[in-house]
């Protein structure tokens, strides 16, 4: 017979060990009010489709990652990452792909635009004040196409508040993620009536592109596009496969190429696309400049180009693979 | 009788409980930028690597980092590896290496600068790669004569899983992107977690995806490389 002592010693452990088979993440059965809020919302979006929605305790990473005080629950397929009051949802992230979708096939755009605006006000109630815009794009392969649906919040045509929120969509009905991005904006800024205008902001974009690729071409001069640490192909640190049988031949190893040519000087060839959108307390030009053709077979480059809209000056300059 | 029971109570915690056993990892990775001049922009070109290169460190792995490598040399130690990741210029069918060669699936043999893995491993060969990052753009993209990178090196070459990109993508977002990733992998995130969690934050900081979400991953999505 067990002495009580030990009766209580082994149901201590039998406690401590059902708490760990079963999810220390889900300590938490009492939750409060809220955390009731964080789970209504929850329920909003997902239809509580993908079983019990419980808060998690434990530091998973997502706050230091997100840079923000979050509230974190999840489910059996997705990790929700609410705001520190709970009143609204910074993400949600797929974890393990569930077994029913949340809608049936998504057959277009505009059908994945619909369910997307949906999911937004769920879950993230009352995050706009003003109007928004709705942008969505497409990819992948014909079977399996990925819908990326972002909302944003604007003043006025081609310019934005910043706040934004983007959902993505599979074609087989699945919601990917969702996260919203909050800018904590000043009207008194917003008004501000010099900003430079939009040829003038592209004439700057230009500007900082060119001197962009003149530098490459500059590169290009001096060092033949060596770096410090290449490795010749006779040098064999990194030789340690047996399968191999052909060395590079002298004339695909040395082979002289034409001078990388970026032809940012095409203007008519390219596509313009310029907005303005409040950011980190300053309004900026965002211009995109894309399709400018290269010397390569394998083709164009685009660039992004954030101008500040009262000084002209660059905040950035962003370019593709 | 007694001690017996709370023995093997205490045996059952410590085999059950998930977080009790440490893992351990070690094995070689290779982590390739390419700033040839093929690559376009000034002062870019190492994108995430040195951040890649420190979380495979500090977990154990013997990671080290090639800057501007020819494609011969870039495929050569790929079956060695456990965790293979390029950041560089790329085409559907293709990623770009130093000198303008490039890597593709499937053998063209009228282009002498390209080195296919097809010419070069056979089937079951990255067996022992837990992951293949490829970071350029269009990487996830099919070309009619070159094949799909992601698809051969996972279906055919046996690799648990491999990433890479549907469209461009633009180079900070795309830097961003991959030192989330590898920080989330190392950390004991699978593959679609980590991606995940990589992209949402990616969007959060820039206020634009730079196209990373169309990142796709061929495999297994639920391989951890810690």
């Amino acid at each position: 017979m067990l002495s009580k002592r030990n009766i209580l010693s082994v149901l201590l452990i039998a406690v401590v060990s059902l708490t760990l088979l079963f999810g220390a993440n889900n300590v938490n059965a009492s939750v409060s009010d809220e955390f009731s809020q964080g789970m209504e919302l929850i329920s909003d979006v997902t239809q509580n489709k993908y079983g019990t929605v419980l808060p998690v305790k434990e530091d998973t990473g997502y706050q230091e990652l997100f840079e923000e005080n979050l509230v974190e629950f999840n489910d059996d397929n997705y990790v929700y990452l609410l705001t520190e009051d709970a009143g609204n949802t910074k993400a949600i992230l797929l974890s393990q792909k569930p077994g029913e979708p949340l809608f049936d096939f998504i057959g277009s755009a505009s059908q994945a635009e619909e369910y997307a605006v949906t999911i937004a006000d769920n879950a993230c109630p009352g995050f706009f004040e003003r109007e928004y815009d709705v942008f969505t794009k497409e990819s992948g392969e014909e079977d399996y196409i990925s819908y990326t649906v972002e909302l944003w919040e604007k003043i006025e045509d081609d310019f934005y508040t910043g706040n934004k929120i983007a959902v993505i969509l599979t074609s087989d009905g699945y919601l990917d993620s969702l996260v919203s991005r909050g800018s904590k904006i000043s009207e008194s800024r917003l008004t501000e009536p010099d900003f430079i205008d939009e040829n003038s902001a592209v004439n700057a974009a230009y500007n900082a592109v060119e001197s962009v690729v003149e530098n490459v071409e500059k590169n290009q001069l001096s060092t033949g596009g060596s770096s410090e640490i290449k490795l010749e192909p006779d040098d064999d640190s990194v030789i340690s496969d047996a399968y191999l049988s052909e060395e590079p031949s002298s004339d695909n190893t040395k082979a002289i190429k034409e001078d990388y040519d970026i032809r940012i000087e095409d203007r008519e060839d390219h596509t313009l696309n310029a907005y303005k959108e409040y950011s980190q307390g300053n309004i900026e030009w965002v211009v995109t400049i894309l399709d400018v053709q290269t010397n390569r077979e394998w083709g164009s480059m685009s660039y992004l180009v954030k101008i500040n809209a009262e000084t002209g000056g660059v905040d950035f300059v962003n370019s593709t693979r | 009788m007694n001690k017996k029971i709370l023995l093997v109570l205490l045996a059952m915690l410590l085999t059950f409980s998930p977080s009790v056993t440490a893992n351990a990892v070690s094995g070689q990775c290779e982590i390739y930028w390419m700033t040839s001049t093929a690559y376009g922009g000034s002062g870019v070109g190492a994108g995430g690597t040195e951040a890649i290169q420190n979380s495979l460190s500090n977990i154990g792995y013997d990671a080290i980092r090639y800057q501007d490598i020819h494609a011969y040399y870039v495929r050569k130690a790929m079956s060695s590896d456990a965790v293979f990741a390029i950041v560089t210029h790329g085409v559907a069918g293709r990623i770009v290496c130093d000198d303008d060669t490039t890597i593709s699936a499937k053998n063209v043999s009228s282009n002498s600068s390209n080195y296919a893995l097809a010419a070069s491993f056979k089937s079951g060969d990255f067996s022992s790669m837990k992951l293949a990052y490829y970071g350029s753009c269009m990487s996830a993209r099919t070309d009619s004569r070159y094949g799909n990178l992601l698809s051969y090196t996972t279906s055919t070459l046996g690799a648990s899983s491999a990433l890479g990109f549907y469209n461009s993508v633009y180079d900070a977002e795309a830097t961003y992107f991959e030192e989330q990733l590898f920080s989330r992998l190392c950390s004991g995130d699978t593959v679609s977690e980590a991606a995940a969690a990589a992209k949402a934050a990616t969007y959060s900081k820039y206020s634009d995806y730079g196209e990373v979400d169309s990142y796709k991953i061929y495999g297994t999505s639920s391989t951890k490389i810690n």
